[in-house]
């Protein structure tokens, strides 16, 4: 029966996935004032179906025909691997990507960090693992998940490590996951922390699990560690800015904090884009954005966040300059990777 | 602080797209075409609880102060996605013992949890980063499943999560806060 049904989508799929291809830009990059400017979108996902929560699962099939909620596994497993990811990028013309591992069994499930680096394995030179660790049983097994954690870094070459405070239901000032800050400082791995509110089901809201202004104290603490903070503080369950100055605030402030602009590109956040911009450019801190998307999430969503992210940057009044720094350069300075330069199509 | 796992000696690098371009990046296209419409879902099967829970306080707490009270599985799904802590209901009460009722969802998770903070300044918030006065507790109900539980907690863990408590051991606590 299944089969049958497999069958009957063979035709659409394939007219669909022709449609996908003709979208594909002419050049790598973005055209900013007659010159293009490479990306690196540092916040993409990977995952599998076996490894994501039923609650989560009803959101992602929510709104797919009860005849074919079947499919969606072998979806989601293949829209989420290594070579879909690079042909994501390929379609937006993006260089590079980071692919984060994930331990959030309460929310958005469990990629493991030998997952990612499987689909990072692909091409290496294009993708960047991000390692993650298990905290709901910290209190019987936190020594071992930050040394199962080291490992995998040093293993995998992964160049970073995914907290998500709210989908791991842990608070931002808890003290004992101080021992990844240590890490991180030790081993020169920066830290992407999800900062701002979700609307995944099961997401922590309460502010000591969303407001960086909590990390403060880890901050200080460790100078010599790398925080990111991803979404820059957006409150995306309630799609308004609310945690977006105390991010910019503690990176203006603090040599070692740096934002990501995750999700403020899709069309849900279209109405606070322009507003954060320009929060971002007053507060003085251009130098600290690195760009990235949080996709791969649905069709076109990589693309379609670059695309409305740079079009607010030039609203904004943002130059050239600053876009390279912001779409490319920040990343590869605060990683210690070498600039990425576009290749010319003639050549 | 730069990161310096990957510092190397070159200045640039040039980064070419995939030589072949797979079918299976046209594959995200293909949920456009899936998301057409929606179902409905079933109420999950329950069981009514009433529970007694008396709650207690450092003396210098505010006797009338809210206690924000959770009451929550203490394990969800299976396997490695096996996690605990889900939340069953929230409720607003305050020290001394109160009586709550609620619906278990009984295929949602197993055993039963009770988690409380005391909001002992008022400020709605458990603990911000400058006021570290709010305290809190948990404990596993011992006797579920039973449709009549009781459960006693004492509030004095400074800006603890449930997860700080459960599960065990209960790690040392930072120093008493000042009220």
């Amino acid at each position: 029966m299944r089969f049958s049904s497999f069958r009957h989508c063979a035709i659409p799929i394939v007219a669909l996935s022709a449609g996908a291809w003709a979208s594909e830009p002419e050049q790598m990059g973005v055209a900013v004032d007659g010159e293009r400017l490479a990306v690196i979108d540092m916040h993409l996902h990977t995952g599998t179906w076996a490894g994501t929560p039923p609650k989560f699962r009803k959101r992602l099939t929510g709104r797919v025909p009860p005849g074919l909620k079947w499919t969606m596994g072998i979806f989601m497993n293949s829209i989420l691997d290594g070579e879909s990811i690079l042909g994501t990028l390929d379609d937006a013309g993006i260089s590079a990507g980071a692919v984060f591992a994930l331990w959030s069994p309460a929310t958005t499930g469990i990629a493991s960090n030998d997952h990612v680096a499987e689909q990072v394995a692909v091409n290496p030179g294009r993708l960047f693992g991000f390692a993650s660790l298990r905290v709901d049983h910290w209190n019987q097994d936190g020594p071992e998940q930050l040394r199962q954690m080291e490992e995998a870094i040093e293993k995998h070459a992964m160049v970073g490590i995914k907290l998500a405070h709210g989908h791991q239901q842990v608070r931002l000032d808890d003290e004992r996951l101080y021992g990844v800050y240590e890490i991180a400082a030790r081993q020169g791995t920066p830290v992407y922390l999800h900062t701002g509110t979700s609307p995944n089901p099961g997401t922590r809201t309460e502010p000591a699990y969303c407001d960086p202004a909590y990390l403060e104290d880890a901050i200080r603490r460790y100078p010599d560690a790398v925080f990111i903070l991803g979404h820059s503080g957006y409150d995306s369950f309630n799609r308004a800015l609310t945690h977006t100055d105390a991010a910019i605030d503690l990176a203006a402030r603090y040599s070692n904090v740096y934002l990501e602009p995750g999700a403020l590109g899709a069309e849900r956040a279209e109405h606070v884009l322009h507003d954060y911009l320009g929060r971002v450019r007053a507060g003085g801190v251009v130098e600290k954005l690195l760009y990235g998307s949080d996709g791969p999430q649905f069709p076109g969503y990589v693309k379609s966040h670059l695309e409305a992210f740079v079009a607010g940057m030039q609203a904004v009044g943002y130059t050239a300059d600053e876009m390279r720094l912001i779409l490319a350069d920040n990343f590869s300075r605060v990683f210690g990777m070498p600039r990425i330069v576009l290749e010319d199509r003639e050549s | 602080m730069i990161g310096r796992r990957h510092a190397g000696g070159a200045d640039a690098m040039i980064i070419r797209r995939s030589p072949i371009r797979r079918m299976r990046a046209g594959r995200p296209t293909l949920l456009a075409a899936m998301l057409c419409f929606g179902c409905g879902g079933e109420e999950p099967a329950t069981i009514p609880v009433d529970l007694t829970v008396s709650i207690a306080a450092p003396g210098q707490v505010d006797p009338a102060a809210t206690v924000h009270l959770s009451v929550r599985h203490a394990w969800s799904n299976t396997g490695e996605l096996r996690y605990p802590l889900e939340i069953v209901e929230n409720f607003e009460t305050g020290l001394g013992s109160s009586n709550l009722s609620f619906d278990y969802p009984v295929e949602l998770g197993e055993g039963l949890i009770v988690y409380a903070w005391i909001d002992a300044d008022g400020d709605g918030v458990n603990c911000t980063p400058a006021a570290r006065g709010d305290l809190a507790d948990l404990v596993e109900v011992a006797e579920f499943p039973s449709e009549r539980l009781s459960a006693s907690l004492f509030l004095d863990a400074p800006c603890a999560g449930p997860d700080w408590f459960f599960p065990g051991p209960e790690p040392e606590r930072p120093e008493s806060p000042v009220l």
